[in-house]
C-alpha cells in the first residue's frame, strides 16, 4: 500500500485538516487515496476511530466526509493513512487547491 | 535614460520600477478632514520631491540580469517631475557624503539617518513591487508610511497567505529536525517561522539540514520566497507582453525599408524584441528549475533538488528583479508609444532610447 501511495499524485493543501475521531490533524500532503498527517498524542492510529472528515476553514468546498481510514505506515512524527471519499471530483479539487496551482510555466509569447 | 522615456515611465508609473516618493493628495476613500495629503516618503527636505527608479541599462558589462540600477531622481520643479531634474545611480553602500555631493549641500547626519536607511533598503530590493516593498520595510522594522506602497491590507494579506502556504512542504521537512531546534511540531507554526525568519536557533538547524552555508539561511529562504512572488508577477504580465511582442514584430512595407532611418529604427525594435525574449525565456527557465525542485519535494519527498536549487536562489531573485524591471520599462514605453500611433516621432524616440540603453554606454556616446 505504501507503494500505491507513491504511485498517486501528491498534493499539498494549505489549511486542510483531517478530523479523526474528534481530533483535528494537520495534513502534510495527500493523494486521492492516502493522507500524511502530523501525529497527535492519544490517538490509536492502528485502529483509528470514526468519525473521519476533511476540514478546511480556508476552502469550505474541501469539507468532506471520509468513508474509512486505515494506517499505512509511520514516518517519525507523521502517520500515513489510507482513506476513501465518496466525492468523484475529489482529486480535481485537491489539484485546484494545491500550493502549486498557480505555478503554470510561462508561455512563449514571442512565437 | 532620456526625458521622453522618463516621462513615459512617470505617465504609466509601472509600480515595480518607479517609486514616486513625493507627497500627494489622498484618494477620496482614504482621505478625511484631518488628512487630505499623504506626506512625502522621505523626511529630509532635500529628499521630499524624490522619485526612485529601477532602471535597466548597460552601465556595466555582463548579462542583462546584472544590469539593474537604483536611481534617485530629483525634479527641478516638484509639481512637474517630467520637466527635467538631476539623478544619481546608487547602491546599498550609499554614504552621507554621496548624498552631500549629489545635493551639493551639507547635511546633518542625525536628520538624514532614517532616510539613508530607507534608501539603502530600496537599493537592496530587486524590484519596487508594492507588496515586496511593504514586506521589506516591515521585516526591516523601518518606520515608513505604508500608504506609499499602494497595496491594500487585504491584498497584502492575501499575497502573504499564498506565499506562506508555499512554505508548507519545507515546514514538513523541519518536522524531522531535532525537537529542541524546531520548538514546535505544528506545521502551521513551522511555516510561520519560515515566513517570519526570526528564530535564529530554528534557522540554524534548518539551514544546516538544507546545506545552506552558515549565516546565509535567512537571505536564502527569503530569496526562495521572492522567486515564488516573482513567478506570480511574471504570469500577470504575460498577456500584455504578448501584445508588446506582436507590436514589436509588425513589419514595415518594403518601400519604407529603403529609408535608412526606418531601417535603423527597425533594427532597434528588433533588438528590443530580442532582449525581451531573452529575459522572458531565462525567467521561464528559472521558474522551471524552481518548480522541478519543489515538485520533487512534494511528489517524491526528495529534498536534494531543492538543496541544489537553493545554492543559486539569491542570484535568481536579483536576476528576476532585473528581468521584471526590463519588462516593466518596455511595457510602459509600449503603452505610451502604441497610444501615440505608428510613425509618431516621440514613440520612435522612446524605442530608440530604450534600445540604446541596452546596447551600453559606448553606443550612446557614439
Amino acid at each position: 500500500m505504501g507503494r500505491e501511495r507513491r504511485a498517486h499524485a501528491r498534493y499539498v493543501v494549505d489549511g486542510l485538516m483531517v478530523d479523526i475521531g474528534g481530533v483535528l490533524h494537520e495534513t502534510m500532503d495527500l493523494s486521492a487515496r492516502a493522507v500524511a498527517v502530523v501525529r497527535k498524542a492519544g490517538v490509536d492510529y492502528a485502529k483509528p476511530k470514526p468519525p473521519f472528515r476533511f476540514v478546511s476553514e480556508k476552502a469550505p468546498v474541501l469539507n468532506a466526509a471520509i468513508g474509512n481510514m486505515a494506517r499505512l505506515h509511520d514516518r517519525g512524527p507523521v502517520v500515513v493513512l489510507d482513506y476513501l471519499t465518496v466525492r468523484p471530483d475529489w482529486e480535481a479539487l485537491l489539484a485546484a487547491h494545491d500550493v502549486r496551482a498557480d505555478m503554470a510555466p510561462l508561455e512563449d509569447v514571442f512565437g | 535614460m532620456n526625458t521622453a522615456r522618463f516621462k513615459a515611465l512617470l505617465e504609466t508609473c509601472p509600480p515595480s520600477v518607479l517609486f514616486d516618493a513625493r507627497a500627494r493628495d489622498l484618494p477620496a476613500g482614504e482621505a478625511d478632514d484631518a488628512n487630505r495629503t499623504l506626506p512625502a516618503f522621505f523626511e529630509h527636505s532635500l529628499l521630499k520631491n524624490v522619485v526612485v527608479l529601477k532602471t535597466v541599462g548597460r552601465e556595466t558589462p555582463g548579462p542583462i540580469g546584472a544590469a539593474v540600477q537604483t536611481r534617485i531622481y530629483v525634479p527641478f520643479d516638484s509639481k512637474r517631475a517630467d520637466h527635467g531634474g538631476v539623478s544619481m545611480v546608487y547602491g546599498d553602500d550609499l554614504q552621507l557624503s554621496d548624498l552631500e555631493k549629489f545635493t551639493d549641500a551639507k547635511i546633518d547626519p542625525a536628520r538624514i539617518e532614517a532616510d539613508l536607511q530607507k534608501l539603502k533598503l530600496l537599493a537592496r530590493l530587486p524590484s519596487f513591487a508594492p507588496f515586496l516593498m511593504r514586506d521589506a520595510f516591515e521585516r526591516a522594522n523601518l518606520a515608513a508610511d505604508l500608504r506609499h506602497f499602494k497595496v491594500s491590507d487585504a491584498e497584502a494579506n492575501a499575497m502573504r497567505d499564498t506565499l506562506k502556504a508555499k512554505l508548507k512542504p519545507l515546514a514538513a521537512m523541519a518536522l524531522a529536525l531535532p525537537a529542541n531546534a524546531v520548538g514546535d511540531s505544528r506545521l502551521d507554526m513551522l511555516a510561520r517561522k519560515l515566513w517570519e525568519l526570526d528564530d535564529a536557533n530554528f534557522l540554524k538547524a534548518f539551514g544546516h539540514a538544507l546545506k545552506i552555508p552558515e549565516g546565509e539561511t535567512l537571505d536564502t529562504l527569503y530569496a526562495w520566497i521572492g522567486v515564488a512572488f516573482f513567478q506570480r508577477e511574471f504570469a500577470k504580465r504575460q498577456a500584455k507582453l504578448r501584445e508588446l511582442a506582436a507590436w514589436l514584430s509588425q513589419k514595415r512595407e518594403p518601400q519604407e525599408m529603403r529609408n535608412e532611418f526606418v531601417r535603423s529604427l527597425e533594427a532597434d525594435r528588433g533588438q528590443l524584441r530580442d532582449a525581451l525574449r531573452r529575459a522572458w525565456t531565462q525567467a521561464g527557465q528559472t521558474f522551471e528549475r524552481y518548480n522541478k525542485s519543489y515538485d520533487a519535494l512534494i511528489a517524491d519527498s526528495d529534498a536534494l533538488p531543492l538543496v541544489e536549487y537553493l545554492r543559486n536562489v539569491r542570484g535568481d531573485v536579483i536576476t528576476l528583479g532585473a528581468q521584471l524591471a526590463l519588462l516593466e520599462q518596455c511595457l510602459g514605453v509600449y503603452e505610451v508609444a502604441a497610444r501615440a500611433g505608428r510613425g509618431n516621432p516621440e514613440a520612435e524616440e522612446l524605442v530608440r532610447d530604450l534600445a540604446a540603453s541596452l546596447r551600453g554606454p559606448e553606443s550612446r556616446a557614439a
